[in-house]
């Protein structure tokens, strides 16, 4: 008890998920063995891959959980407590550490950022003193040159530093984006290698014990930062550590955030990973155990990415070609357009609080896309996000465009439809552009927005959404 | 997280679960309910919401008989059960 449970939900059928963490993005082979049994056993033979590096099945039924648990136990695998039913503020837990999936492979990281994930993680599952916190509490750990996890987006985010105090992290703090959405500011202090862990802990207790519980609303640890400010937040660390931190400037660290590319050559530079184009994250039982047969000719693991996607790695360059055939074999096609491959979407169609599915949506979306477009559209370097509520599980509040479900009630008729976001340069949380499209009219509005981007003769998706900001484009349900 | 069974009268016994994610109040009630005797009387306390729903379910399709549901309190809900089907 402690380290697994299961997930309510009201959606196709579904009364559980299972979401399985995988600790550091780092999937061995028997573990996988053991969630595609779990899959094919009871989760109806599908899989998703989410966008905090878990593995989540659905369909479970809750006499099935002891077997379940105990197979997961088995494997050293555990999942998410999933306490966001409780409707007071408390029993919540840290959720899945997430991190560059290319840790410890990849040739410009500055720490190896797994060794101390797997630490956090087994600082605080299954301990009681951690699973009461206001509500469900989040950490990114980035040491990756492009920041492909969005650190800020985290409750806590430790970005690997290289300064004149030696080799360590710098703590941003405060990022959640539900409503309302917020990035996680900077301490400007420097947090040495040796002492991230104690930091780490110092920063989950603050929370259980400053934390706001007196409304489930206010309970995140952002509004705990909004009530005493960023410098008592400070303080409390400080004094839960006994010892105060080096200031380190962190206006002069990169935040830039970028996505890796299909196929990236590692330390080793004889050897490459190659990202297995999960689109939206889905996989049947059947694709995993033949990825899982592909992997293991290379390497006693699989990398499980934030993208919602799988990472092989270890491939020798001259295998690359082979592989890619063998995926595509599997409908996972490498050679599709990047906006295809970089499309994410929450799990909607299950949670039940959305209006329609937004996997389907996408694909629905793209789908339109590629035909409009042909080989156009391998041109562009935009990313597409689509959830089903605010809570923005697939990001779509800081992603290029985003889309999130609604309804407008016409004639007492509801109206299923999306508001479009997009992001500027200004901000990395998008800005609302479209309010209310109805759901047909989605891809024709993209559709739109694509061929002005692409008829700008500007090359920044970002500077394009500043102009379209600037625009009066914001009516109701009004295609551009 | 408390999980705690008393008996509170003549063949009605209490079952609390607070503190505990899906599926465990499901699970002790069934667990519970299989202790004991036909006719007995079950009330499960419980804070998870989705559980007003589940332990329902759970316990209807193993034959048994939901007498009530209530809700105590902003973050507290009853259900008292009647064991119907046969002590396994």
């Amino acid at each position: 008890m402690g380290k697994y449970a299961l997930g309510y939900e009201q959606g196709n059928g579904s009364t559980y998920f299972l979401r399985i963490k995988i600790v550091a993005g780092i999937l061995k082979i028997d573990q996988a063995r053991i969630i595609a049994e779990l899959s094919q056993k009871y989760g109806r033979d599908y899989l998703e891959v989410t966008t905090r590096q878990d593995i989540q099945l659905h369909w479970i039924k809750d006499e099935d959980a002891p077997s379940i648990f105990s197979k997961l136990e088995e494997a050293g695998l555990c999942t998410d407590m999933c306490g966001q039913y409780y409707p007071k503020a408390g029993n919540g837990d840290v959720r899945n550490i997430v991190t560059c999936p290319l840790t410890g492979i990849q040739p410009h990281e500055i720490i190896e950022t797994s060794s101390i994930v797997k630490k956090a993680v087994e600082m605080f599952t299954g301990r009681k003193e951690y699973l009461d916190l206001p509500r469900k509490f989040k950490i990114g750990v980035s040491s990756c040159p492009i920041n492909c996890i969005k650190p800020e987006v985290n409750d806590l985010a430790l970005v690997a530093v290289e300064s004149e105090h030696g080799l360590g992290f710098t703590p941003l703090v405060g990022g959640s984006l539900g409503f309302p959405p917020s990035l996680a500011q900077p301490l400007n202090v420097f947090v040495p290698l040796d002492e991230v862990l104690e930091f780490i802990r110092a920063v989950v207790e603050v929370y259980r014990d400053h934390g706001l519980r007196n409304r489930k609303a206010t309970a995140r640890f952002k509004w705990l930062i909004r009530e005493v400010g960023l410098n008592r937040v400070k303080e409390l660390i400080q004094e839960k550590m006994s010892k105060s931190f080096q200031y380190l400037d962190c206006s002069k660290i990169s935040l830039e955030w970028g996505e890796h590319n299909i196929i990236s050559q590692e330390k080793d530079p004889r050897l490459y990973s190659l990202m297995v184009p999960t689109f939206t994250g889905i996989l049947n039982v059947n694709q995993f155990k033949k990825i899982i047969e592909i992997a293991e000719r290379y390497s006693d693991e699989i990398r499980v990415s934030p993208a919602q996607k799988l990472v092989l790695v270890h491939i020798p360059e001259d295998e690359l070609m082979k592989v890619k055939e063998e995926l595509k074999t599997l409908g996972l096609d490498s050679e599709q357009p990047l906006i295809k491959i970089r499309t994410r979407a929450c799990p909607s169609d299950f949670c039940g609080k959305s209006f329609e599915s937004s996997k389907k949506r996408a694909t629905t979306l793209l789908d339109y896309l590629i035909n409009k477009f042909g080989k156009d559209l391998e041109k562009l370097d935009v990313s597409i996000s689509i959830s089903g509520c605010p809570n923005s599980c697939s990001q779509h509040i800081v992603s290029d465009i985003g889309l999130q479900s609604t309804t407008i009630s016409k004639n007492g008729v509801s109206i299923p439809c999306f508001n479009l976001y997009v992001r500027g340069r200004e901000s990395k949380i998008s800005k609302l552009l479209i309010r209310n499209i109805p759901s047909e009219q989605v891809s024709l509005v993209i559709e739109d927005i694509l061929r002005k981007f692409m008829n700008s003769g500007l090359t920044d998706f970002h500077e394009f959404a500043d102009r379209l900001l600037e625009g009066d484009f914001i009516h109701e349900g009004r295609s551009m | 997280m408390k999980v705690e069974v008393c008996e509170v009268g003549l063949g009605r016994y209490k079952l609390e679960i607070l503190g505990l994610p899906c599926p465990y109040p499901t699970l002790y009630t069934i667990k519970t309910l299989e202790e004991i005797r036909e006719g007995e009387v079950l009330e499960v306390i419980f804070d998870n919401q989705p559980s007003t729903k589940t332990i329902q379910e759970a316990v209807i399709k193993r034959g048994h008989e939901v007498l009530s549901v209530e809700r105590l309190n902003e973050a507290l809900w009853r259900i008292v059960i009647k064991k119907t089907s046969p002590r396994k």
